[in-house]
């Protein structure tokens, strides 16, 4: 009797065990490809970022390569300039420093540096006036040989805009002098307007 | 009147049938995610990586134990409706339903691993 009882009980525990099982089999089959899928869509995911950086990378390759290209014609550009005055002056901008001596020839001086950027100069005004530090008279100064076609061209320029001015040569001076005159390149000029110029209305 | 292990046979026989069902609702999820990957590396090739064949080794992993357990319980379930039936002939007092009794309870010893 106890036997059939136990039995009874065991038998019991046979429909929950089977139940139980159920649901491991459930569960440990489809949360495995749960975790597959999620782990296939990551990976996807990681390759397609993957794929994009290394486009990223060869688009920055070719940058590189075209950049180091510049930095080499550029560098040999240099060392052509270095090595040759006339190649380096055929290189540069012409630029012309306007300098005044008051206020009042200000809008003048910026009016000469206008007209002279239209032309293709890299023409800048002094900030402040000189005062008694500059000239008596207007000058349009230049500082290498080769640069007096180019001033002649400046006092055109400044003429036409009422300006009359003498032109200065700096091209004879030794080198002491020179260096007294700080850094200047080839193709830099100067347009002085002197004490004595008034603007005319 | 049929034999008294009737009950637990029919029991027994509603268990199985569950778990096959549950076999059987497991299966088309395997199917579909067997599909959608294959598809998608179908339409989406990852060159020089072997997750088409990872992807086929995990599924089969699932899949295969599965048809297995699947094999044996729908065989189990056979032979259970078979000794349903002849239970539903026997008489209570038949000596047969005794052996009928003794087939189950070895059969859920067994499935019990005592």
């Amino acid at each position: 009797m106890d036997e059939k009882a136990n039995f009874g009980t065991n038998f019991q525990n046979y429909l929950a065990r089977e139940k139980r099982l159920r649901l491991i089999t459930w569960a440990a089959t489809i949360l495995p490809l749960a975790v597959f899928l999620t782990l296939i869509s990551l990976t996807i995911r990681q390759e397609n970022k993957f794929q994009k950086l290394r486009q990223q990378n060869a688009g920055l390759s070719n940058k590189n390569a075209s950049l180091m290209s510049q930095i080499s014609d550029n560098q040999n550009k240099l060392d052509k300039m270095k090595s040759n005055i006339d190649y380096y002056a055929s290189q540069l901008k012409p630029s012309v420093i306007i300098s005044f001596a008051n206020e009042g020839q200000r809008p003048k001086a910026n009016a000469v540096a206008e007209q002279l950027g239209k032309l293709g100069y890299d023409a800048t005004v002094a900030d402040q006036p000189m005062g008694n530090k500059i000239s008596q008279n207007t000058y349009v100064r230049y500082f290498f040989g080769n640069d007096l076609a180019l001033a002649q061209k400046v006092q055109e320029q400044a003429k036409s805009l009422g300006i009359p001015a003498q032109i200065q040569s700096f091209a004879e001076i030794d080198e002491e002098d020179r260096e007294a005159l700080g850094y200047i390149r080839p193709k830099t000029l100067e347009l002085w307007l002197g004490q004595r110029y008034v603007p005319s209305s | 009147m049929a034999c008294s292990v009737t009950d637990r046979i029919v029991l027994v026989i509603d268990s199985d049938r569950r778990t096959i069902m549950t076999y059987c609702s497991i299966y088309p999820a395997v199917l579909a995610v067997a599909v959608g990957v294959s598809l998608y590396f179908h339409y989406h090739p990852v060159q020089n990586e072997p997750l088409l064949q990872l992807a086929g080794t995990a599924i089969s992993a699932v899949a295969i134990p599965l048809v297995l357990s699947h094999i044996r319980r729908a065989e189990a379930l056979r032979m259970l409706r078979l000794k349903l039936r002849e239970c539903h002939k026997l008489a209570p007092a038949d000596p047969e339903c005794v052996k009928i009794q003794e087939d189950v309870d070895a059969i859920i010893r067994l499935r019990m691993g005592v």
